[in-house]
């Protein structure tokens, strides 16, 4: 589309909504977020950029066919499930370990967070692949 | 624990083929990835069969425990001989696909789905659970059906993998409720329990039930009568394919079943009757059809169904002899048949043609191909010194000295005739006789092909000069866990005895059988085409086409444009369910909220406004825009009664959505459907507000009936004890309840994909 106000006002949202996303997933433990509207607001971020630049350039951005995306997340998804298992307790279990960063404390790291990673990649997937093979159609 | 080991690493390497394979570098990789596995299992299992002859490795893990499922595995001698067959004979197969598939664009994926399919096979042999059993067998099916189906450009190939997948799939349905119906009757679903329960299994009131659905499973899965057109149809498949799956492996694992559960249910008239009646039935039907086809693995698959018939009636007969003759024929079949099936595949490629009819005199241009095919096919026909021979006069002894001597010895002699009249037609019209003018002079095949073929071959040969290797080894502890107690062995040849006349007798039948059958080509398309009306090809043809045409049908009645239909019945019938237990209950009062502010009535009047908007606007933007309205009212709401992350949630899907809607709606035309006549207008309004009503009459009589008790509180304990943070609702979706949103999320991959392929599949003309 050729509008410059989009085009303008998307150099300054677009790193905005990247940033809010990371951070509602980063955050989906503690306080309102996770992985799904992380990935809600990075999928409108896709089709902000295919909508103010072009379908191509939100492509790239993507750097792997949403599909893939989407496999991706529900590998990492069962991953997350078969790390109970293979530590000899049930399906699912939570395996969380604490990772020591200097000046901040402890980073608590969990299967939790990996299935929050595999939701949020299908999420994006799944949306990316509509939203983008629509735009296309119109052109 | 190593048998583990050994499954997982070849889980690893189909992996890593199926997620690396577009790369061009793995091409060349692949088989030699997938031949150093299965040499290397081979390895293993030779090691094991070699150094603890009668320990069993046993590795037990809890699975279900509540559906008496779990993770054992055990290696006793019988899955240590099919370990082997499965092993050595891949190891071949997989060496000889190196070749095979040279410039084929998909063979890593190939191999993986071979990998696989091994896998699944070592899974089949080792599991000591029926329901993990059962798990592999699944697997096992489905992996045919892909590498059947490999060339998927043909329709063929299509139709031929999805016979195979409903044929196996159905008798997989059956076996499953055998396989829970006799782990009911022995209280347990491990097979040590199972083979030990054996008074209690045959006297119980249910089973003929289970042995009937279980013996379906395995006559399906082994191609046997009247189940058996799968397997012919099945030889569009590539050669390997055909090598591996249908010969040595896939159509093994019946033949296994039927030995692994003797001891437990064998013995029986019903057992020994419908065994003896299957396989005595699929041997000789089988034998007679290979004679009349033209094509050289349709030969090959119909003469595997007949070898295939022999060990299933020998099962059967359940004698020492029998179960013996039974396992030695599995090692002689297997080797005989895939190295025939490599080799025709190795000629296939040389010449560029698989019809008997126009092959001829290849003796001299392809050698060495000529020499594997004769000792293969003398294997077929048990013709001394080869391993075919002992196992023939086995499985003749084992026919002489069965009280019915007299039918089973002369069906055995006709079935042995049809093998030596079926391995003369492969050996002798392709490559004995006069050069065909109408085929290519190909040249010789590279070593790969002929390789593995040969190695398979001359294992018969040694093997069948080394009987007392075969007696003391494997063979004598493989009968003995099929046959549940310990066996004297002796393969030695016992001189001239009636078994060996009747191999005599069978051997000159078979020589006149051919002679009268190969006359020439014309009777057999002659004789092939009259037989065409029985074949029980059509009854599949005929039932998948019922199936079709029902779901057409059903298809035109329920599926409905425009959309709305849809809506308008699930809308009305909900209301009408809801509203009318209601209707006789007393009247709800309006609740009071306590939390009700201004801005919160804001929103309300704001979505109340929006919605009259949305019903009358004119066109599709309009009306988009103003749900959107309603959407973004409804967050507020919910971020206003302190539900922050349904609000974020909320509000970030409505943005996705109306950006998806509004580039869908984009290219759909104006038209006068937003306004339909009166009539209809006045229904929807009814429908609506009836369903509006409902809901809200619902929302009222709970906040009224509000016990004190919330259902949060329950929520907040669990999450307390369990979660590691401080978002309840983000800790229930990823570890509470971890298990449904795997599931939701399967499924939204899945309805994308499906989207995915609507919104593409108008680009791309498919053949």
């Amino acid at each position: 589309m050729n509008s410059c106000i989009i085009r303008g006002a998307s150099r300054y949202l677009l790193p905005l909504m990247v940033l809010l996303a990371v951070y509602l997933f980063a955050n989906g433990h503690y306080g309102p977020g996770g992985g799904f509207v992380a990935a809600v607001l990075a999928s409108a971020a896709a089709g902000l950029l295919a909508v103010a630049h072009s379908i191509a350039d939100a492509r790239r951005v993507l750097r792997a066919a949403p599909l893939s995306l989407t496999a991706a997340g529900l590998c990492a998804a069962a991953a997350a499930g078969l790390a109970g298992p293979i530590a000899g307790k049930p399906f699912f279990f939570a395996l969380w370990t604490g990772v020591p960063v200097p000046g901040f404390g402890k980073l608590e790291l969990g299967t939790p967070i990996l299935f929050d990673l595999g939701i949020a990649l299908v999420v994006v997937g799944a949306a990316t692949s509509i939203l983008l093979r629509l735009f296309e159609l119109e052109e | 624990m190593d048998l583990l080991v050994v499954l997982l690493t070849g889980l690893a390497c189909a992996l890593i083929l199926l997620l690396a394979g577009q790369a061009g570098r793995w091409q060349k990789v692949s088989p030699a990835l997938t031949t150093a596995y299965a040499a290397a299992a081979f390895l293993y299992f030779v090691f094991l069969a070699v150094h603890t002859p009668t320990d069993e490795l046993y590795f037990r893990m809890p699975w279900a425990p509540s559906l008496g499922l779990s993770l054992s595995l055990r290696l006793d001698a019988l899955s240590i001989f099919f370990c082997l067959l499965v092993s050595g004979i891949g190891a071949a197969v997989f060496c000889y696909t190196s070749g095979y598939l040279q410039g084929e664009k998909r063979s890593a994926a190939f191999h993986a789905q071979m990998l696989l399919f091994m896998v699944s096979m070592l899974g089949i042999v080792t599991a000591s659970n029926v329901l993990l059993l059962y798990f592999f067998w699944e697997s096992s099916t489905l992996t045919s059906f892909l590498l059947i189906g490999f060339h998927r450009h043909q329709r063929q190939a299509r139709q031929a993998a999805l016979q195979a997948l409903l044929v196996t799939g159905f008798g997989g349905i059956c076996f499953l409720v055998g396989l829970v119906l006799l782990g009911n009757a022995a209280h347990s679903f491990e097979l040590e329990h199972i083979l030990a329960a054996r008074a209690e299994l045959q006297a119980h009131p249910h089973y003929i039930v289970f042995c009937a659905l279980i013996l379906l499973g395995t006559l399906t899965k082994s191609a046997q009568f009247p189940f058996h057109f799968w397997l012919p149809s099945a030889m569009t498949a590539p050669t390997p394919v055909s090598a591996y799956l249908h010969s040595a492996a896939m159509v093994k694992a019946g033949v296994y079943l039927l030995l692994r559960l003797n001891p437990a249910l064998g013995g029986t008239g019903f057992w020994v009757g419908s065994l003896l009646a299957a396989g005595m039935t699929s041997a000789l039907a089988g034998g007679l059809f290979a004679l009349f086809e033209d094509d050289l693995k349709r030969v090959l698959a119909y003469l595997t169904i007949c070898a295939l018939g022999l060990m299933v009636a020998l099962t059967g007969i359940g004698t020492e002899t029998a179960i013996i003759a039974a396992v030695l024929y599995v090692l002689a079949h297997a080797l005989y048949k895939a190295a025939l099936f490599l080799s025709a595949g190795a000629v296939e490629r040389s010449i560029g043609s698989r019809t008997i009819s126009e092959l001829g005199g290849l003796a001299g241009t392809l050698p060495a191909l000529a020499a594997v095919t004769a000792l293969a096919a003398l294997s077929m026909a048990g013709f001394p010194p080869l391993v075919g021979f002992t196992a023939k006069e086995e499985l003749l002894a084992a026919a002489w000295d069965h009280p019915f001597r007299a039918p089973l010895a002369s069906a055995t002699v006709a079935v042995g005739a049809l093998l030596a009249a079926g391995a003369l037609l492969i050996f002798v019209s392709p490559f004995l006789g006069r050069m065909n003018t109408r085929q290519e002079t190909g040249s010789a095949p590279p070593l790969v092909f002929t390789l593995p073929a040969a190695v398979l071959a001359l294992a018969s040969l040694f093997l069948g000069l080394l009987p007392d290797a075969l007696s003391k080894g494997v063979i004598k502890d493989a009968a003995g866990a099929a046959s549940g107690r310990e066996l004297a062995v002796d393969l030695q040849w016992d001189g001239v005895t009636p078994a060996f006349w009747l191999s005599g007798i069978s051997l000159a039948l078979g020589l006149a059988v051919f002679r009268v059958t190969s006359r020439s080509a014309e009777t057999r398309r002659r004789w092939l085409a009259a037989t065409e009306r029985f074949q029980l090809l059509r009854i599949y043809s005929g039932l998948l086409f019922l199936a079709q045409t029902f779901s057409n049908l059903t298809r035109r009645v329920l599926v409905r444009q425009p959309l709305r239909f849809y809506l308008l019945f699930a809308a009305g019938i909900c209301a009408v369910f809801m509203l009318t237990p209601l209707a006789l209950s007393p009247l709800p009062s309006l609740p009071v909220l306590e939390m009700f502010t201004v801005t919160d009535a804001a929103a309300c009047a704001a979505i109340f406004l929006a919605a009259l908007m949305v019903v009358r606007a004119g066109s599709a933007i309009p009306a988009l825009t103003a749900l959107t309205v309603v959407g973004l009212g409804v967050a507020w709401l919910f971020a206003d009664f302190s539900a922050p992350d349904a609000g974020i949630t909320q509000f970030g899907v409505e943005v996705l959505a109306s950006l998806m809607m509004v580039a869908a709606l984009y290219r759909i035309p104006r038209r006068e459907a937003l306004d339909p006549e009166p009539a209809v207008r006045s229904r929807d309004w009814a429908v609506a507000l009836l369903f509006g009503t409902a809901f809200a009459a619902l929302s009222f009589i709970t906040l009224n009936s509000a016990t004190g008790r919330r259902a949060s509180d329950e929520l907040v304990r669990a999450v307390a004890d369990q979660g590691a943070g401080t978002n309840i609702v983000n800790i229930i979706l990823t570890d509470v309840r971890a298990l449904d949103t795997l599931g939701e999320i399967s499924v939204l991959a899945a309805s994308a994909l499906g989207a995915y392929l609507l919104l593409t599949a108008r680009s791309e003309v498919r053949p």
